[in-house]
């Protein structure tokens, strides 16, 4: 049985094809002002990958935020039920999961088999997610990809609020003018960051194992300040944007057209 | 010039205010065909016409005041009760608010606030509603409510009342505040020419109506239920605004007959009714929000809601005062967070709730104060819980999309739930 799970996220689309379960192609690319495009080119490029052709899928599950833009989907499901299950079946001790996405960022709490048991996200500010760290990148040149690096190399930080991204981006300004180290107000910004995660995991509780996904996964200034914060390992998948997605797929194997 | 053109051209402001708009739509609510499934909302609708006629008219004292004052109080002293929160939620659905807001923020009035507030303040900076004669608040559960209404009464230069509400629920604090609520109406009678025989009327009206509301909670408890969460949040108005009059009885003697023959003829208000839930707080009221979506699309019916619960004895028409006392004092959202927490338990066996839903209304602490400790009672009874933010009223302060992705995560918990024989309780 073939199976797609299509991930619309604020940021990328992702596609995962499983064939009688097992991952055999996947695909990510930047979600831009077109849901349904880039929803349909994200499937066809994981079909590409897998080498499979479009009339041999037996189900289509979309989620994240655009999922009712998938009108080739059989099934929507949301990001929290696909995170739940897809980072179970890639990390089964896994109890809580810290998902950071583009624009909000969750914390669910799953069962032995991978159901959501609780789960809260963030209020409507971007501050906390993965937009938060790319608009700061902004305000400082420099790149996402350097930043976790910049983070680690700073021997103190600078407090920023976890409240709003324009204050944030205000106060980061003032830093700056007041020639603060660039290292220094990175590494404020992570906290800031986990600060909020922080916030969401006592709402919930922290059960062990804690695993993060979604794209600010792969920063491990954050997954190091978070696994310090929380007295534990915070483990993260392989290609944590594409959990979703694989849960997604996952979800399709259950159900029917 | 066709009906369109003439339409466009009505100076719909004068023709709010005017007194005969009100007549003329009552006279054409004749027209609207009833049966005995929705006899209800043609009898809510015209009581708040008749309201508003009397109210532009100037037949009697209009009163002004927030949605947990007892309207009783105000029937009772001869009073026409215009609650401006209500009026907001009206405004709200015909997709109005926006302006209204606007021009309570212009005015100094905080976008930190709550939206009911801010919306009813905008409506009196634009005189739309009907001019209070005087301003009376409740001091208890909402003191934005308190604050609100004295800038109301600031603005139309009326006297302005306060009602102090103890915090317990004790006989000394039932006392205190029946003496209280006594020397007001001695203080307002002159003003309001009130006859102290309209007080045996107010209380058999509000017990003839709290007796049919009874009955309508043992019918919600029936599955499936007969009666939406949505249009019982819509109703809310008639208890808030009606109870103690012909129009309030009738009314819930009307939606009782409505919802028994719905039972009977096994027509539930949503068809296929997945999900039993409780609802906290108010509901969203702008077109579109979603809780029609969660009902009619999911099948998620919200059973029961805590507004509707009746606390309260009947009225004894000798112990006026101290019945309306008992009924605020009584009322299980004031005092410790605790006692609501209990109510909602309570709640949550009788009408055999899924999931609880708490909207936590943007602005509103009386109620969001409170969430800490009814997440802890789900919590420690095994019922899943749901913190929804938003807004009632402005909806520029809450992303439909968000808002449906935690009701829709939400649903799939309880799904899961289902299916992982976790039983209902």
């Amino acid at each position: 049985m073939i199976t797609v799970g299509v991930d619309i996220g604020s940021v990328t689309t992702k596609a995962v094809v499983l064939v009688d379960g097992e991952w055999r192609g996947a695909s990510l690319l930047a979600t831009g002002a077109d849901n349904r495009g880039s929803a349909e080119a994200a499937l066809v490029r994981a079909l590409a990958e897998a080498g499979v052709k479009r009339e041999e899928v037996a189900v289509i599950v979309a989620t994240g935020y655009g999922r009712i833009n998938a009108p080739f989907a059989h099934r929507q499901v949301t990001e929290i039920t696909c995170h739940g299950k897809g980072c179970h079946a890639l990390l089964p001790q896994t109890r809580t999961i810290v998902d950071v996405g583009g624009q909000d960022s969750k914390v669910i709490r799953v069962d032995d088999r991978g159901r959501v048991v609780d789960f809260v996200m963030n209020d409507k500010c971007a501050a906390g997610t993965g937009r938060f760290l790319e608009v700061m990148a902004r305000a400082l040149e420099t790149d996402l990809a350097g930043m976790a690096a910049l983070a680690r190399r700073a021997g103190t930080s600078v407090p920023i609020s976890s409240t709003c991204t324009v204050f944030a981006e205000s106060e980061v300004v003032s830093y700056v003018a007041q020639g603060r180290p660039k290292e220094e107000i990175i590494r404020g910004l992570h906290e800031a960051i986990v600060d909020r995660l922080e916030a969401m995991l006592g709402r919930v509780g922290v059960e062990p194992a804690v695993a993060m996904t979604g794209g600010v996964a792969l920063n491990r200034a954050i997954v190091e300040e978070l696994s310090r914060r929380l007295g534990m390992e915070v483990h993260v998948p392989p290609h944590p944007q594409l959990v979703g997605a694989f849960g997604a797929a996952l979800i399709a194997c259950t159900a029917t057209a | 010039m066709n009906l369109r053109a003439y339409v466009s051209k009505l100076d719909w402001q004068k023709h709010l205010r005017d007194p005969r708009t009100y007549g003329v739509l009552e006279i054409l609510s004749y027209l609207w065909r009833t049966g005995p499934l929705d006899a209800h909302r043609k009898a809510a609708f015209r009581w708040g016409l008749q309201l508003l006629r009397r109210a532009y008219r100037r037949e009697r004292p209009v009163v002004w005041t927030n949605v947990y004052t007892p309207p009783e109080l105000i029937w009772a002293l001869g009073g026409l009760p215009f609650l401006p929160e209500v009026a907001a939620a009206v405004v709200a659905n015909m997709g109005r608010a926006p302006a209204f807001l606007q021009a309570a923020q212009s005015a100094w009035y905080s976008t930190d606030l709550c939206s009911f507030h801010r919306c009813g303040l905008g409506l009196a900076l634009a005189d739309l509603a009907p001019r209070p004669d005087l301003v009376l608040a409740t001091g208890h559960l909402c003191d934005g409510a308190v604050k609100f209404l004295e800038a109301a009464a600031e603005f139309y230069s009326v006297p302005f009342y306060v009602l102090h509400v103890p915090y317990g629920g004790g006989a000394r604090e039932v006392r205190w505040l029946a003496d209280e609520m006594a020397a007001l109406a001695a203080e307002l009678r002159p003003l309001l020419r009130t006859d102290q025989r309209l007080q045996a009327r107010v209380a058999r009206n509000s017990n003839l109506a709290r007796q049919y509301l009874v009955e309508i909670n043992r019918l919600r408890a029936l599955e499936p239920t007969p009666w939406s969460g949505q249009e019982a949040l819509t109703y809310v108005a008639v208890l808030f605004m009606a109870l103690g009059t012909p129009g309030g009885a009738l009314f819930y003697r009307r939606l009782y007959r409505a919802l028994l023959t719905r039972v009977r003829l096994n027509r539930p208000a949503i068809p296929r009714q997945r999900f039993r839930l409780l609802w906290l707080h108010f509901r969203p009221y702008y077109p579109g929000e979603p809780l029609s979506w969660l009902e009619r699309e999911r099948g998620a019916v919200v059973a029961f809601e805590e507004v509707h619960n009746v606390t309260w004895d009947p009225l004894d028409p000798h112990a006026f005062w101290s019945g309306l006392a008992a009924r605020m004092l009584g009322n299980p959202l004031w005092g410790p967070a605790r006692r609501r927490a209990e109510q909602v338990l309570r709640l949550v066996r009788r009408y055999r709730i899924d999931g609880v839903v708490h909207f936590a209304h943007w602005g509103c602490r009386q109620s969001n104060g409170a969430v800490p400790v009814l997440q802890s009672a789900c919590a420690g009874a095994g019922v899943p819980f749901l913190n929804l933010e938003g807004d009632c009223i402005d909806a520029r302060n809450a992303g439909p999309g968000q808002m449906r992705t935690r009701l829709q995560a939400f649903l799939e918990v309880l799904e899961g739930r289902k299916s992982g024989d976790h039983g209902r309780r």
